[in-house]
């Protein structure tokens, strides 16, 4: 069934090559129906989930390439549960926000976009370290040229500069694997769940252990983007399409905190909890940076790829509390990446819807929008409110999570971030204000048209979701928590 | 000291020589395919030759009438025979991987066992499939020699020999006819002069570095007093050889291979050689000149490098030493082709220093096999890294020389009048290749991805493959400039997608011209194909390879 989940998008992917190209209409059909049978299915993973177990549950191992002791093996655990069910959310979403938008070479678009989400997946369920990796570089490609041909203004720049970001970050991590199964010696496998147990037995310690891990988290760090390695990140997600910026918020960076969760910080944990200050220092820099380059941004799409640096360096800084032994500050953190991938993804939504409409992401284009567009100017809000963590939208209980799993490691850092909370408040409310409070300053905007249909019908679920995730969060905590409780016994196992 | 050398010699010839020199049945079934390849060159030589005479005053005649002439049936005859040939001697290479026992044919001569086999299959492709490149790119340089072919396959043929070849003699006669026949591919449109230049400069050079290899195989000779390879080695483990003699015969030889494999700094022949010679050529040259130089280069380094106890006598071992310079030559070359393939203009001189920076990865595999118990591992590795490697870079120069305009191609019998517009060579000239034939410009991604080794191509499995064996063996330095520098090379690579998919086109690609260039077009979706079929199931390659890489020792 995981398998299903994964190759159902690459399935679609092929059947799309068969259809005559000039034919969008079939072509976006035929997607958003293999999005949604995906999504069908990790909903069924979701509610198969057996919430009291620990391990990998739906596990699925087959020969691949037995010479290098390569293995096709997948399953999930509470922390990659909701990843799955994310990426499985985000596509059809994706698909649909762009039925209008993107015009030239649909049928290449929407393959890049599938087999974009046959790598997400991928990389959440993989048990094998090496096909981690290829689903991790297969999504490299899809990515790429999403930004680089349905991209705006500089998005060759913006598409290359991506790509050698995350290269070069992902080949070291390779190196790092390599040397991972060659130290492992007569155990040596690539199987993640093996892995953990032979490193326990026989750790990688000092400097090697150092150099891996750093290896392991550049690659991460650079994906999440860790503070100072987001530069990539306001590039590519100002210039990406839409459906781009979503699927790039909304997946793609928490794969960066995933690695660090499920790669890492287990397997070389003496080196993490070393170096645990420094990341968590960054992590706080990136809160406090990222929502300072929100205040004095001019284009809407790069004040939002700001605010995932910041909200980005929250999930990082919850992750880092683990070396507090409390599940707490973990466990917000997986909470957070869903959240955030909801929340940030519909900003991204709304803001493509408006572009679409008006032609221009730059503020000061826009102005007392809201009684123009009421049902607009509502649904942003909303998800403005849910960014901001607001206390019963989903936001909150992640955000709650993670400062009090900070707080018991360090109340500088709980400090500091709590700062980021308020300045994150002040300048979602403030780009609130100025797009749709006020005098209408631009005629133009007299005749933007409201959400139509179509629009509403991915951004109503959304918001229907923000509440019920802030509602009922718990439901959430209680197939998170037994796995990263285990992950924690995992990481300081060797102590 | 020569006295001796040449006296020991004569009585090596005379010890080694029986009574009767009897060729056997066996002996020539073992140089078959060899064989086949000589004779098919030969057969499409005498048939150019014969029909030439009847209709070569049609030829001569107006362009038109030239165009008739290569539209009908006799060229088409001699691309059918070297095909032909080709195939069988495929066919008889397959045939010889049957029996997996390694065997010396020709009284030592000649060696016969999985690993050349494998080598030699390699290069069969290799040929094969620029074989069927030429037929288009030929036509649309109005190129109607049969000498073309005929030199392709003598070229595959010797370095089938050059591989198979079990002692010195044997490896440097096969590896001078190998040379001479591709020196004159190079420059076959003799009146282009970017062709002739690069041919001239391939040439010049190349003979400087036969000195240098035929020097080191004499001193390889005078340290252990044999020419055979296997009799060298047990020399070398029996403790009668001289270590220092050896040494220097190894360096020497050592940079005469490097040349042809185009490692740093020995590689200056490569862009312009590369740039200049037909594109066909470039391809047929780029995979199976490197394959063949390869395949004796470990020959060489394992077999004279890891066998016994050999120290100088100042107590440093010679196995160190050879793994130093190699190491040398390996960072050296890896960043120097990649960095400087960042620069270039053309696709063509593009590829060229990418083919040298493969070069510098496949050097990683060659210092991992000098590393003890290592040697089946990194033989299986360069084994394994060569296969990918040759349906790429066929593939990727099949593509260059699908992209030529027909009406640049315009000009006499075998040539473009001033050479400088030749074929589709800047970057630019792939704007919009995406659009108006999106099929060819996702073969030339498939491509390109496996080249910068992203998966899920073949040439992510070969990058992997040479890693680990290269952090295996504890040389984790290596394997970080050597993913280092694969990141630079994502740079060049995606250059040319960014062209193809990402810039809007600035031409028309060919037009009706393009319907007739299906043969050229096959090979490159071969080559992607195999590409992504190697990077979804690569398992049946790799357990070839590794059955093929324990028999690399002498």
């Amino acid at each position: 069934m995981l398998t299903l989940t994964v190759f159902i998008p690459a399935a679609t992917a092929l059947l799309l090559l068969a259809i005559p190209k000039d034919n969008g209409r079939t072509v976006r059909m035929i997607t958003l129906f293999g999005t949604f049978v995906t999504l069908g299915f990790a909903l069924a993973l979701l509610s198969r989930f057996d919430s009291t177990a620990t391990g990998f549950q739906f596990v699925e191992e087959h020969d691949w390439i037995p010479s290098l002791g390569v293995q096709y093996a997948v399953g999930l655990d509470g922390i990659s549960l909701f990843l799955v069910a994310l990426s499985a959310l985000i596509t059809p979403i994706a698909v649909l926000s762009s039925w209008t938008s993107v015009t030239k070479r649909v049928r290449e678009f929407h393959v890049a976009l599938l087999l974009l989400e046959c790598g997400m997946i991928g990389v959440f369920v993989s048990l094998d370290l090496v096909l981690f990796y290829v689903f991790w570089e297969v999504m490299l490609i899809p990515m790429y040229l999403i930004v680089g041909i349905w991209g705006s203004g500089e998005r060759i720049r913006a598409a290359i500069k991506f790509f050698i970001y995350t290269m070069a970050g992902s080949l070291l991590m390779f190196l790092a694997i390599l040397y991972v199964y060659i130290h492992l010696g007569d155990a040596r496998t690539f199987d993640l769940r093996e892995v953990y147990a032979a490193l326990q037995q026989n750790p990688i310690t000092g400097t090697a252990g150092t150099l891996c891990f750093l290896a392991f988290a550049l690659a991460f760090a650079i994906k999440v983007p860790l503070f100072p390695f987001h530069t990539w990140l306001p590039d590519a997600h100002t210039e990406a399409p839409t459906a781009g910026s979503v699927v790039l918020a909304g997946v793609l960076l928490k794969m960066g905190t995933y690695g660090f969760i499920r790669f890492a910080i287990p397997f070389f944990p003496e080196a993490a909890i070393d170096l645990a200050p420094w990341f968590s220092v960054l992590s706080v820099v990136g809160i406090v940076f990222g929502a300072m380059m929100c205040f004095v941004q001019d284009d809407m799409k790069k004040l939002i790829a700001y605010s995932s640096v910041s909200h980005m360096g929250f999930v990082m800084l919850g992750l880092f509390a683990f070396t507090t032994q409390h599940s707490v500050g973990v466990t917000g953190s997986v909470l957070q990446m869903i959240n955030h991938g909801i929340s940030t993804g519909a900003l991204f939504l709304l803001i493509g819807a408006v572009y679409e409409r008006r032609h221009t992401r730059k503020i000061v284009d826009y102005g007392g929008l809201a009684p123009i567009v009421p049902k607009f100017a509502v649904i942003f809000f909303i998800t403005t409110l849910s960014s901001i963590g607001l206390p019963f939208l989903n936001g909150f209980v992640g955000e709650f999570l993670i400062l009090q799993g900070t707080y018991q490691q360090s109340i500088a850092y709980a400090g500091f971030a709590g700062t980021g909370v308020i300045l994150g408040a002040v300048y979602m409310l403030v780009l609130y204000r100025r797009v749709f409070l006020g005098q209408i300053s631009n005629d133009k905007n007299r005749k933007v048209e409201d959400l139509n249909g179509r629009e509403m019908s991915f951004l109503v679920p959304l918001i229907a979701l923000m509440v019920l995730l802030g509602l009922f969060s718990p439901w959430l905590t209680e197939r998170i928590e037994p796995s990263v409780v285990a992950w924690l016994d995992l990481v300081h196992a060797s102590r | 000291m020569t006295a001796t050398l040449f006296q020991g010699l004569l009585a090596n010839v005379a010890a080694q020589a029986p009574t009767e020199v009897i060729v056997g049945a066996e002996d020539l079934q073992a140089i078959l395919p060899a064989l086949i390849l000589f004779a098919s060159g030969a057969i499409v030589l005498l048939f150019d030759v014969f029909t030439r005479s009847l209709t070569g005053t049609v030829l001569t005649g107006t362009l038109l009438q030239a165009e008739k002439a290569d539209a009908g049936g006799m060229t088409a005859t001699l691309h059918f025979i070297a095909l032909l040939g080709t195939a069988i001697a495929g066919a008889f290479v397959c045939a010889a991987f049957e029996s997996s026992k390694a065997q010396t044919f020709f009284t030592g001569a000649v060696r016969v066992d999985t690993f050349t086999n494998s080598i030699s299959a390699l290069i069969i492709v290799g040929a094969f499939l620029s074989l069927l490149v030429s037929i288009d790119y030929l036509r649309r340089h109005r190129s109607t020699h049969g000498e073309f072919h005929c030199l392709v396959l003598w070229a595959a043929g010797s370095m089938i020999l050059f591989v198979q070849s079990n002692n010195l003699v044997m490896a440097f006669l096969s590896l001078e006819t190998m040379s001479m026949a591709v020196y004159i591919l190079t420059s076959f449109f003799r009146d282009s002069r970017r062709s002739v230049e690069g041919g001239l400069k391939y040439f010049v050079l190349g003979g400087f570095s036969t000195g240098f290899l035929l020097f080191g195989f004499t001193l390889l000779y005078g340290a252990t007093r044999q020419i055979e390879f296997g009799a060298m080695t047990a020399a070398l483990s029996a403790g009668t050889a001289d270590v220092p003699l050896l040494l220097a015969g190894l360096v020497l030889s050592l940079i005469g291979l490097a040349f042809k494999v185009g490692a740093f700094p020995f590689h200056s022949w490569v862009p312009d050689a590369y740039e200049g010679a037909p594109t066909v050529t470039t391809g047929f040259m780029a995979v199976t000149v490197k394959v063949a130089g390869f395949a004796v280069l470990l020959r060489l380094v394992v077999g004279f490098g890891t066998g016994g106890d050999l120290d100088l006598p100042n107590g440093s071992s010679v196995t160190e030493i050879l793994s130093s310079i190699l190491s040398a030559l390996a960072i050296t070359t890896m960043i120097f082709g990649n960095f400087v393939a960042l620069v270039q203009k053309s696709v063509k001189r593009m590829l060229a220093y990418s083919a040298i920076g493969h070069t510098g990865y496949l050097l990683i595999g060659v210092v991992a096999a000098l590393s003890p118990g290592a040697k089946d591992d990194a033989s299986a590795a360069i084994l394994f890294y060569l296969l990918p490697y040759s349906l790429m870079t066929v593939g990727a120069f099949a593509l260059l020389a699908y992209c030529v305009p027909a009406q640049e191609a315009f000009g006499g019998t075998g040539s473009a009048s001033d050479g400088t517009a030749e074929d589709h060579e800047s970057f630019d000239d792939y704007r919009g290749l995406s659009q108006q034939r999106p099929v060819l410009a996702f073969l030339l991604l498939v491509l390109m991805v496996s080249f910068a080794g992203i998966p899920p191509t073949a040439g992510f499995w070969a990058k992997l493959y040479l890693f680990r064996v290269a952090i295996q063996t504890d040389h984790v330095a290596l394997a970080v400039v050597g993913v280092l520098t694969s990141v630079v090379s994502v740079g060049f690579y995606l250059r040319l997608v960014v062209s193809a998919y990402m810039q809007p086109a600035e031409q028309e690609f060919g037009g009706s011209d393009f319907e007739r260039r299906l043969a050229s077009g096959l090979v490159i979706a071969a080559a992607a194909i195999a590409v992504i079929l190697l990077g979804l199931f690569p398992e049946a390659a790799l357990e070839l390879t590794a059955s093929s890489a324990g028999q690399v020792a002498p």
